[in-house]
């Protein structure tokens, strides 16, 4: 069942292209590393003194160390989402999918899961860090993999949004700066004061031994943690960006096809 | 007609429950000695049930309120023992529970499943407080003067046949002394035989009195434990020697006193040769002999027998200000497992060790990436090298670097002082337990020895404690039910009697000791050392079933020691362990015993001390829930 999407992946012309463009790219390895040394700093401010157990207060170390992860990341996959990660920064969508003559929903797939690889090696990178942060706090391995399901789906949902984003305001960047840096200040900021559910760092804290802040929602007679409702609506979010921006393509695919007639005509008069 | 429905009602619901339910086990529960109560301490409740209906099994339990709800402490312990009643069975248990305040009342319970087949609660404030027990084991009520004797203490006096004595040590802890006279001790159970020897090696006071039937003096178990050895009456004319130690006239009319010669301890009134008045120490506890039997004239009527009981009793007058504070609270910050949660008793990886890795790590993938860039055309090759790295990292950080203390259920720690009561076969052990909870969950506590008293409890930490503890007292003791959430740390002060594991014989000559130390036990003896006269003198390891003969001369040793501290000094002769955190167990137990003494002031009774590398109060081989634990053992040497 894993198998399928991934050998669907593999055969998608624009996931191909976007594999051999991120691994001759530069830019992540230099990107990949500044992380890295990000993470690790924190991690040695955070490390607990020397085999002491302070009563008072409960282990910062993996909550602080995952939610940079969930702070970075989030950043890095709003913006790098909303900007043109194939080919030239001057080619349209228009001219990707003249280009690329394949259909809507298999270019759309192809770009996103190429565009998801930079977001897969940065949440590997984390991987061995927060074993050990998890460790020193005395988080067991379910709250780990809780913890990695979450950066993971919330993180992936904005390389969504940002996606979405690129292919509808991509002709206004301004446009686009601005609102990639308001909806990354929602998520990660004001989400928490407005709908705590929807706050990615304090759903992985959650899943944590810190108290459950987030408490639980019961739905249909279910009840569900508060990590488990900011993954769903992650998710939704995701889903819900992913539909706008086929709807997009769709609708600049069937835009450009009479524009392009219309100047092929042109040019043969 | 309303009537009428709620009566239907009733019968139907009293039709539907099974018959063997209803009312057909009656339960009658009375508190402490006769009623009367020591708050404080532990009493014992006594229940007879009546099963009149077909067999049951169930669970008895009886249910004490303790601590404070200032403290934050404020807690329940439910004491259960598995009950078997076949049909037309009568039968009577006792319990020793904890009691501290009058407010809650004391709940005993019956119940099958869950079923409550009987229940009652028992007032406090209808019982009889005292701040001093006495039990007199004699034919007469000739005690009652007692009760006005001592103006300071509250006291009461409490007649119990024989038969009626507690059946474990646990049971005698509200009471300050047994006073017997003209009745036998060899009708007591073995139980009740082990239980009174073992009240005494840990502080009681037996006071055994003269009486016409002289012969009860004699009777082995009394005589095991008597100062004297007793030879028959005499008639005397008036009792001299009391005038003279009380300062008070006695009337000297003829009166019968027991004739007797003393074999061991201390003569207060009297000669050795004809002694009135004669104490021996039993461990930490004292056994008295009056030669006069107190109930006969001239002596009920004579003004020194209260000085007289006083010096028998010995009564401390003053406000106990140490058990005071404990009972406050005001010791918890001082408890030996708070002193250890101070210390880095836990196994991270260092600074060091993570700096290490970090730079091993980021240098690895900086190196993958810079080949990368040179060689584009082997990018794939590298890419792989990246996920190999992470891999390989990801499982060093889940294995060798994995700090083990903190990833399973509870920490679990056990620091006993184990007390050796010289000449009385027993030892006295004072444990102090931690349970520290790191994911939240219930946890039990396994005790070595059955008659454990909880002395103390209070939680510390984020997460907030369970307020019900139940304490499973059939056949063995164990604590249920220790609910913990999240990084929270429940500690415990127990208290508890055992057979002596390590015998020492001293024998003192002219120019020092000699010494011989057997351990009977089945852990090795580590680390064992005497200190005399601010001096130390190290006899090594003794094995179980080993036996060590030393002499030991003082003036052959420097006194360079003398003036550090006792605990400094036992903890840097401490048996060498490769785990340097026991270190860190033997440091708060060495600072809780001696406290701040300097080994001068330490040693002016000689003693020993010693190692076990084992938990004491707790059953250490538990899969689940391993205890960390250390025994100090200390014995003082009278010479």
């Amino acid at each position: 069942m894993v198998w399928i999407p991934c050998r669907r992946a593999w055969r998608n012309p624009i996931f191909h292209g976007g594999l051999a463009a991120f691994a001759q790219q530069p830019m992540y390895r230099s990107y990949s590393l500044n992380y890295i040394a990000a993470l690790a700093t924190v991690l040695l401010i955070t490390w607990p003194k020397e085999g002491f157990v302070n009563l008072r207060d409960l282990p910062f170390t993996y909550n602080a160390l995952g939610g940079t992860t969930l702070i970075i990341l989030a950043y890095l996959n709003v913006s790098q989402g909303a900007t043109r990660s194939l080919g030239s920064r001057y080619l349209s969508l228009h001219d990707w999918l003249v280009l690329a003559p394949v259909p809507a929903g298999r270019f759309l797939r192809g770009y996103l899961a190429a565009s998801c690889l930079e977001l897969l090696l940065f949440w590997g990178l984390s991987f061995p860090l927060l074993i050990l942060a998890a460790h020193v706090s005395g988080e067991p391995l379910l709250h780990l993999g809780t913890g990695m399901l979450i950066i993971l789906v919330c993180v992936g949902s904005y390389r969504i949004v940002g996606v979405t984003l690129l292919t509808c305001f991509e002709r206004d960047e301004f446009l686009l700066y601005i609102l990639v840096r308001l909806l990354y200040v929602f998520f990660i900021l004001g989400s928490g004061f407005v709908a705590p559910l929807y706050n990615p760092v304090l759903a992985f804290a959650d899943a944590s031994l810190w108290p459950h802040r987030l408490g639980s929602v019961t739905l249909l007679g279910l009840t569900l943690h508060g990590w488990v409702v900011t993954v769903v609506l992650h998710l939704l979010l995701g889903g819900g960006s992913f539909i706008i921006a086929l709807a997009r393509v769709h609708w600049v695919q069937r835009r450009g096809a009479p524009r392009e007639t219309r100047e092929e005509d042109r040019g043969h008069g | 007609m309303y009537r009428l429905s709620l009566w239907c009602i009733l019968a139907l619901v009293f039709g539907c429950v099974p018959g063997s339910v209803v009312a057909q086990v009656t339960m009658e529960a009375r508190l402490g000695l006769q009623g009367v109560l020591r708050l404080g301490k532990w009493n014992v409740v006594t229940v007879q049930v009546h099963n009149l209906g077909g067999a049951v099994m169930g669970t008895l339990g009886v249910r004490t309120w303790l601590g404070s709800e200032a403290r934050g402490d404020f807690h329940t312990t439910t004491f259960t023992r598995p009950v078997e009643l076949p049909p037309g069975a009568r039968k009577r248990f006792t319990f020793a529970v904890p009691i501290s305040g009058i407010a809650d009342p004391v709940e005993v319970t019956l119940r099958t499943g869950e079923t409550v087949l009987a229940q009652q609660r028992l007032d406090l404030r209808e019982a009889l407080h005292a701040e001093q027990v006495i039990v007199g084991l004699t034919q007469d009520v000739s005690l009652d003067f007692l009760a006005t004797v001592f103006t300071k203490t509250h006291t009461r006096v409490v007649y119990l046949p024989p038969s009626e004595l507690p059946q474990h040590w646990s049971g005698y802890d509200s009471v300050s002394a047994v006073v017997v006279k003209g009745v036998s001790l060899q009708a007591l159970s073995v139980e009740q035989n082990t239980a009174l020897h073992e009240w005494l090696a840990n502080g009681g006071t037996l006071i055994a009195a003269g009486d016409s039937q002289y012969t009860l003096l004699t009777e082995p178990r009394l005589r095991t434990l008597l100062p004297v050895e007793v030879l028959g009456l005499q008639q005397v004319e008036g009792l001299p020697a009391f005038v003279a130690r009380y300062d008070v006239p006695f009337p000297e009319t003829p009166m019968v006193v027991v004739r007797a010669r003393l074999t061991r301890g201390q003569v207060l009134v009297g000669t050795s040769d004809a002694p009135l008045l004669v104490q021996r120490r039993f461990g930490k506890g004292r056994v008295v002999f009056l030669a006069v039997d107190y109930a006969m004239q001239p002596f009920p009527s004579w003004q020194g027998r209260g000085a007289l009981w006083n010096d028998i009793l010995q009564t401390p007058e003053n406000v106990d200000f140490a058990r005071l504070f404990a009972e406050l609270g005001m010791l918890d910050e001082t408890h030996p497992i708070m002193k250890l949660f101070g210390r880095p008793v836990l196994d991270f990886p260092s600074h060091l060790t993570i700096v290490g890795y970090l730079l091993l790590y980021c240098g690895l993938l900086a190196v993958l990436f810079w080949r990368m860039s040179k060689h584009q055309e082997r990018c794939w090759r590298y890419w792989g090298g990246v996920v190999v790295v992470i891999v390989v990292f990801a499982l060093s950080a889940l294995s060798p670097l994995l700090e083990r203390g903190l990833n399973q259920p509870a920490l679990i720690f056990d620091v006993t002082t184990m007390e050796l009561l010289s000449e009385t076969g027993y030892a006295h052990l004072q444990g102090h337990l931690g349970v520290f909870s790191v994911r939240g969950g219930q946890f039990d506590l396994a005790f070595q020895q059955p008659e454990t008293i909880l002395r103390h409890t209070f939680t510390r930490g984020v997460g907030k404690a369970g307020k019900d503890l139940e304490a499973s007292i059939a056949g063995s003791f164990t604590l249920h039910n220790i609910a913990l959430e999240p990084w929270a740390l429940r500690v415990f002060s127990t208290e508890s009697m055992a057979p002596t594991p390590v015998q020492v014989i001293v024998q003192p000559h002219a120019a020092g000791l000699t010494i011989q130390v057997q351990n009977r036990g089945a852990l090795p003896l580590q680390g064992a050392t005497v200190v005399y006269q601010g001096k130390i003198f190290a006899l090594g390891a003794v094995a179980p079933g080993e036996a060590v003969f030393d002499d030991l001369y003082p003036t052959l040793r420097n006194a360079e020691s003398a003036q550090e501290m006792t605990w400094r000094v036992l903890l840097k002769r401490r048996p060498a362990e490769a785990d340097t955190r026991i270190a860190y167990l033997q440091e708060v137990l060495l600072q809780q015993y001696f406290g701040d003494k300097r080994l001068a002031e330490a040693s002016e009774t000689p003693f020993l001390a010693g190692w076990l590398l084992a938990p004491a109060t707790l059953v250490p081989a538990s899969a689940a829930w391993p205890a960390q634990g250390v025994t100090l053992v200390v014995s003082r040497l009278t010479l």
